[in-house]
């Protein structure tokens, strides 16, 4: 909390009062400067300031009764003020020595004290006043915050804490605070999270990320998802789907030269394959031997090198070519960069790119004299060889300097099944081929992209979900059409189709139509299942893993599937072409309704696809950072995995916040020495008891150990036995242990514990307190001891582990006796204790 | 199970390197959680690490023990 600052007027007077916020408690008196007092002729004690002789700077004193001839003596010595003159119209003349008169200062208007007189060296005040101010610190108890919702309690209620933590935020009411650090068991990634994030669902939602790859994911026993690895029928992606998959996700044919070469997924994504597609061709592919064509003119020499070409003609040369070659490979959307030097044209002619053996053109440019001409062509169709039209000349050279294609375009020709059942998707036809690099990149989408014209993948052996159940989930785009199929057969109507408003399921003897009324755009992860039964309904749709519920069930429904197989992915026969992004297949011929969720999580997690909920799985989540929020950065951490409480347990937040588990290895540390040795000492702390049969530390500062004079320090205690908590202290060096107690059952509390040593009280649940009068002040000579801990007592090593959950702890090193009751009102209103 | 070291730092190396296998934050972020259990010192001036979850080599295994003396609460 932040310090007050006050500036007060009084008496023409203005001073500035600091009132350090985090310290006061209570009901505080204080003293302030308030101007100075006034000069009068009976004042016996003066400040002087002497601008010129700063050593004469200081407070003088005279004796009553003061008269114009009283000498006046400098606080400490050594500097007196006296009349060295006097006459009676000016009155006295003073003068202000120290081993030797410094001067003699002239009075006037019959000056009879030293302040009276003309001079200019000195000023003179009356002393400063004293005032004494009475502040009332005291928090005010609040009891208009909503249950749950308290204000923060540092920044709105009591600051100055020594150490503090809690899941919910004490500094923001917004929770924007950091306050704990995860560690989630199924991959140990930990994260930080804010107040708000615990309480609005994000941490726990992040342990339970589905981090297990769909085709590692196993099937649930009781013991959770310990049984086999479920397998799936066909699975397609540029990511691996499997921990154990390394090879090719996908085979990728350039546009340039038509080279065909396979990816890992680690390719796609480290730029190995755009490197490949975008591979620039320098060169010829064939050396050019031009004639000319049509026309009176004539190719009167040429000649080349794998990089250049020169030719000179003659005449009326209206086309100069060689229409069968492939001077050059390329597609629609490739570069051709050139560098040509052009002399003898009687006027500017044309250069032309076409596709080999025939006449069409798919990229042009002028060209007239000069040398080193750079010109760039847009490939708008395949290449090609280069024609020259309408050049006329007596004696004209074109020399080609340099020939470079820039590719563009990368082309799937096989997309792997990573199922291991070799279910492959391959399109061998150029112009069928979806496309994973486009315009010098990958696709914006991360996918592959389908035309919708003709674009499509054929099995490299069929699926069958033949009297079987059957799953597939895709994420793609929505699709106009419903035959517009993901899964499809190249002989028949049957297969899956997602549109945007309705998925198909056509492997039953007709065709199952889900109707989606809300619509969905974008991509979208689609999921249609078959639960491989004649029940009705047995066909069911996901859209980004929500059910869809139709309004108008589909009277196929009950329908088995048939025999038809599926052999395509992208097209209903040849009849409809699937269009826009594909990034992921996966196919089981078997019922996933129990694994559903988790496959769309992990799609979902992978994907960044908002909306689909977090797999209800058995992942627990460990605190390594409690973050304390009193400003100190006394953060309480836990390096070792095997020490660390648990804050979501199977999949659910902790109820009573960080739990300690068994009480056999689990606590946090801090760095902070400070808060052990204390003449005063506050705690407030809401925690599930410890009520099993043996004694815990709730948390603690060094240790107190009964009849040693080894060790010390202070401990909240849990005593089991006799189900009561405790402060217990002790000074090294002093075997005497002290401590003071109240009863607690098992249900969550808070303890309040205030104290100016040897006083302290403490209390339950905003309690009558009892009280103690000769409690130790704690001290601990080893700051490696004496540093705070929470989950156990230290006296060599960490000892007396607490076994339940602690919400919130905060610890002040002063006395909050007057805070206390609005503290526990703040407490118990945000967690409903008593 | 225990395997049990002649100092504390070598108990810490092997310790490090399960860390580093289980991709624990101390080892990918630079900070947070370095091991999965970490070596107490033991009443005979050893050092025991608790291994029950750890990945062992064969010699390792053979060289575990089901028990060990832990060193004694003394003084501070």
């Amino acid at each position: 909390m932040a310090d007050r600052v006050l500036t007060r007027v009084q008496g023409g007077a203005t001073d500035t009062i600091h009132i350090n916020t985090d310290k006061f408690a209570g009901v505080r008196t204080m003293s302030v400067t308030a101007g100075a007092a006034p000069l009068t002729d009976d004042t016996t004690s003066i400040q002087v300031t002497v601008p010129n002789k700063p050593e004469f700077n200081g407070v003088y004193n005279t004796t009553a009764p003061v008269t114009g001839n009283s000498t006046w003596t400098k606080v400490g010595g050594g500097v007196t003020i006296f009349p060295c003159n006097f006459n009676e119209t000016n009155g006295y003349d003073y003068a202000i020595a120290d081993s030797e008169t410094w001067g003699c200062f002239d009075g006037a208007n019959g000056s009879d004290r030293p302040w009276k007189i003309s001079t200019v060296y000195w000023t003179i005040t009356g002393l400063p006043l004293t005032e004494t101010v009475t502040v009332d610190r005291t928090a005010q108890v609040i009891d208009s915050d909503r249950k749950g919702e308290s204000r923060p309690l540092l920044s709105k209620v009591v600051g100055g804490a020594a150490a503090a933590y809690s899941l919910r935020d004490l500094n923001d009411k917004a929770g924007n605070n950091k306050v704990v650090r995860v560690r989630r068991a199924s991959d140990n990634h930990e994260r930080d999270f804010l107040a708000k994030e615990v309480s609005n669902g994000t941490l726990k939602n992040w342990v339970n990320t589905q981090t297990v790859l769909p085709l590692d994911i196993q099937a649930l026993t009781d013991d959770g998802r310990t049984g086999s690895v479920i397998p799936a029928k066909a699975a397609y992606s540029l990511r691996n789907l499997s921990k154990n998959y390394t090879g090719n996700v996908v085979d990728v044919r350039r546009s340039s030269d038509d080279t065909v070469q396979g990816f890992t997924a680690t390719q796609v994504t480290d730029g190995t394959l755009l490197a490949f597609v975008t591979d620039a061709q320098v060169g010829w592919n064939e050396q050019p031997n031009f004639a000319n064509a049509v026309g009176t003119g004539s190719v009167t020499s040429q000649s080349s090198t794998a990089t250049t070409a020169t030719i000179s003609f003659t005449g009326e040369a209206s086309l100069i070519r060689e229409k069968p070659a492939h001077h050059f490979l390329g597609s629609s959307g490739d570069q051709v960069i050139l560098n040509i030097s052009v002399s003898g044209l009687d006027s500017a002619g044309t250069l032309r790119v076409r596709t080999t053996n025939t006449n069409t053109t798919v990229g042009s440019s002028s060209i007239s004299n000069g040398d080193n001409q750079d010109i760039t062509l847009n490939l708008t169709g395949s290449a090609g060889y280069f024609a020259m039209t309408a050049i006329a000349s007596s004696g004209g050279t074109i020399t080609f300097n340099s020939i470079k294609v820039l590719p563009k375009t990368g082309f799937v020709s096989k997309w792997y099944d990573q199922s291991g059942n070799d279910h492959h998707a391959v399109q061998a036809t150029p112009a069928n081929q979806p496309v994973i690099v486009s315009a010098g990149a990958l696709n914006t989408s991360g996918g592959l992209e389908f035309d919708g014209s003709n674009d499509f993948f054929s099995l490299t052996s069929d699926i069958s979900f033949q009297n079987k159940a059957g799953c597939v989930f895709s994420l793609q785009d929505g699709q106009d059409s419903s035959n517009d199929f993901t899964l499809g057969n190249s002989d028949n109507n049957r297969g899956i189709g997602f549109r945007n408003i309705q998925t198909r399921w056509y492997y039953t003897t007709n065709a199952i139509d889900i109707d989606n009324s809300s619509g969905t755009s974008g991509l979208t992860l689609f999921t249609a299942l078959h639960d491989g039964t004649t029940n009705d309904p047995n066909v069911t749709s996901f859209v980004n893993s929500s059910l869809i519920v139709d309004g108008i069930p589909d009277a196929n429904q009950g329908e088995a599937n048939v025999s038809t197989v599926a052999n395509q992915i992208g097209a209903r026969r040849d009849l409809s072409f699937l269009e826009g992004t594909v990034k992921e297949i996966i196919i089981y011929d078997t019922d996933q309704t129990n694994n559903r969720t988790a496959i769309e999580a992990n799609i979902g997690e992978a994907y960044s696809i908002t909306g689909i909920p977090a797999y209800d799985d058995t992942v627990d989540g460990f605190v390594e950072t409690w973050y304390d929020q009193s400003g100190n950065g006394s953060d309480a951490t836990q390096l070792t995995a095997g020490s660390q409480p648990k804050i979501v347990d199977a999949g659910s937040l902790v109820t009573g916040g960080i739990d300690f588990l068994d009480g056999t290895d689990t606590f946090l540390e801090t760095t902070n020495s400070d808060i052990c040795n204390v003449p005063q000492l506050s705690l407030f702390t809401v925690l599930t008891p410890h009520i099993a049969a043996s004694q815990t530390a709730a948390f603690s500062c060094g240790a107190t150990v009964s009849n040693s004079t080894s060790y010390g320090g202070w401990v909240l205690t849990l005593n089991g036995y006799s189900d009561t908590v405790g402060l217990l202290t002790q000074s090294k060096g002093n075997s005497a242990l002290t401590g003071i107690f109240t009863s607690v059952t098992s249900s969550e509390a808070l303890v309040s514990l205030v104290s100016t040593f040897p006083n302290a009280s403490i209390s339950r649940d905003g309690g009558t307190a009892a009280a103690s009068s000769s409690m130790v002040s704690p001290n601990q000579t080893s700051t490696g001891t004496r540093k705070f801990r929470i989950g156990c007592n230290f006296t060599f090593r960490a000892a007396s582990f607490y076994s339940q959950p602690i919400n919130e702890i905060i610890v002040y090193t002063s006395d909050q006796t007057a805070n206390r009751p609005a503290i526990e009102a703040n407490i118990n209103n945000q967690y409903d204790i008593y | 199970m225990y395997l049990i070291y002649a100092s504390e730092e070598a108990a810490i190396e092997r310790a490090d390197e399960e860390g580093k296998d289980l991709n624990f934050s101390y080892w990918t972020d630079g900070k947070g959680t370095r091991w999965l259990t970490k070596p107490v010192p033991t009443a005979d001036g050893m050092w025991a690490l608790d291994v029950d979850d750890y990945d062992l080599d064969e010699s390792e295994e053979s060289a575990t023990v089901d028990t060990y003396s832990p060193l004694e609460v003394g003084e501070d």
